[in-house]
């Protein structure tokens, strides 16, 4: 992880790091295409992820390239930069014992009872449902396999991205009215979730960062989504005890 | 509930902001000019959240935890009631730094309109309530 101040305004933020999602699987009856489902969602977020992403006019502290280090009296106006190598496991756990406190989890399930109405006052039901900015994110199986890209706009709400509903923007990845002409992610949502990965820009230029999950109780928050009976989530209750 | 002739202060459109967003129609306009609100300012999250992500609010007001050089998190602002929020964050703006005056004086955050200061302290204070995120 380093930093790189060009003198004139600009940060670039280089480091290469791993994020890995777990995926639980709920079902039933069981999920035969699971994995075909986690290779393609894997690949997706990896490629969505790439390329880094930028902001401008974002106020900070000044940085010191010889010392290394944030002056944290002093602000300063930069354009960031954000060059990271950012890998992407997707796994599958089979017990609630593999899930760390500051994991991801994306959990799938039978069916979501919940319903949701747009900004233009038309119902949808939900094929998968998550909390923002690291908690927990679920799908329906039967929905992921007819829409293979519901896993990765799930996850994106965990790395602190919104839903879009203008009809101009059907093209977005993080549009969620159903019919998508695309799947795209801009440079400014590509920016946040690496914000949201890195959190504290100053923690890079100390030595040890790993970047994980802002939440520390990953499963407790998994529980309790779960349990949310206004969510309607169907689910094999035996495997998640 | 809205009426055409309504102009209204930022102090009392805060006490009615929340009755206000869920009544109004649901054509979008921008604020005409400061200090009136058009009946239709209504709540677009994501626009909400673009409007905190572009001021990079994040990068200093860290999400949760602990906190970076004694800012407040930004989960501590998402406890804060409104009137509190719109002092502390908007009005006041950052001691001065974002005032016409102030150092960041080019900042975007002098150019938001009222109706996007109310969206972005409705989104401020949303992050604080687990609100599920669902898509088809
Ligand atoms: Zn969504």
């Amino acid at each position: 992880m380093h930093i790189s101040d060009n003198g004139s305004g600009e940060l670039t933020l280089y480091g290469d790091f791993t994020i890995t999602l777990k995926v639980l699987d709920l079902t039933t009856n069981g999920a035969p295409n699971l994995n075909s489902l986690m290779t393609f969602t894997q690949q997706v977020i990896t490629s969505k992820l790439r390329g880094g992403g930028y902001k401008s006019g974002v106020i900070y502290f000044e940085y010191n390239s010889s010392t290394k280090s944030f002056n944290f009296r002093k602000n300063h106006t930069y354009s960031i930069r954000y060059n990271f190598n950012c890998g992407v496991n997707v796994i599958q756990i089979n017990m609630l014992s593999q899930l760390k406190g500051n994991d991801f989890v994306l959990a799938v399930v039978d069916s979501i009872g919940h319903q949701f109405t747009d900004q233009y006052g038309k119902k949808h039901n939900s094929g998968g449902l998550a909390q923002r900015d690291g908690g927990p994110a679920v799908v329906s199986y039967n929905e992921w396999r007819k829409n293979k890209y519901i896993g990765v706009h799930e996850f994106f709400h965990t790395l602190g991205l919104g839903d879009i509903e203008d009809l101009s923007k059907k093209d977005r990845l993080m549009y969620h009215l159903g019919d998508n002409t695309s799947y795209n992610i801009s440079d400014n949502e590509r920016g946040d979730m690496m914000s949201f990965l890195m959190r504290n820009i100053s923690d890079m230029t100390k030595g040890t960062y790993s970047y994980t999950n802002l939440n520390f109780n990953t499963l407790d928050l998994l529980r309790r989504f779960l349990k949310d009976t206004t969510n309607g989530f169907k689910y094999n209750k035996a495997k998640f005890r | 509930m809205v009426s055409n002739t309504t102009r209204l202060s930022l102090g009392s459109i805060l006490l009615f902001m929340f009755v206000a967003c869920i009544n109004e129609n649901k054509i979008k306009i921008k604020a005409p000019k400061k200090n009136s609100l058009p009946d239709s300012c209504r709540y677009y999250a994501y626009d909400a959240g673009q409007i905190v992500s572009n001021l990079s609010c994040y990068n200093c007001h860290i999400r949760r935890g602990e906190r970076l050089n004694n800012i407040p998190s930004f989960d501590e602002l998402a406890a804060m009631d409104s009137l509190k929020l719109l002092n502390f964050v908007f009005t006041k703006k950052h001691n001065g730094n974002y005032s016409i005056k102030g150092a960041f004086k080019t900042s975007r955050m002098d150019t938001l309109s009222d109706c996007e200061i109310k969206s972005a302290i409705r989104y401020i204070r949303d992050y604080g309530r687990d609100i599920s995120l669902p898509s088809q």
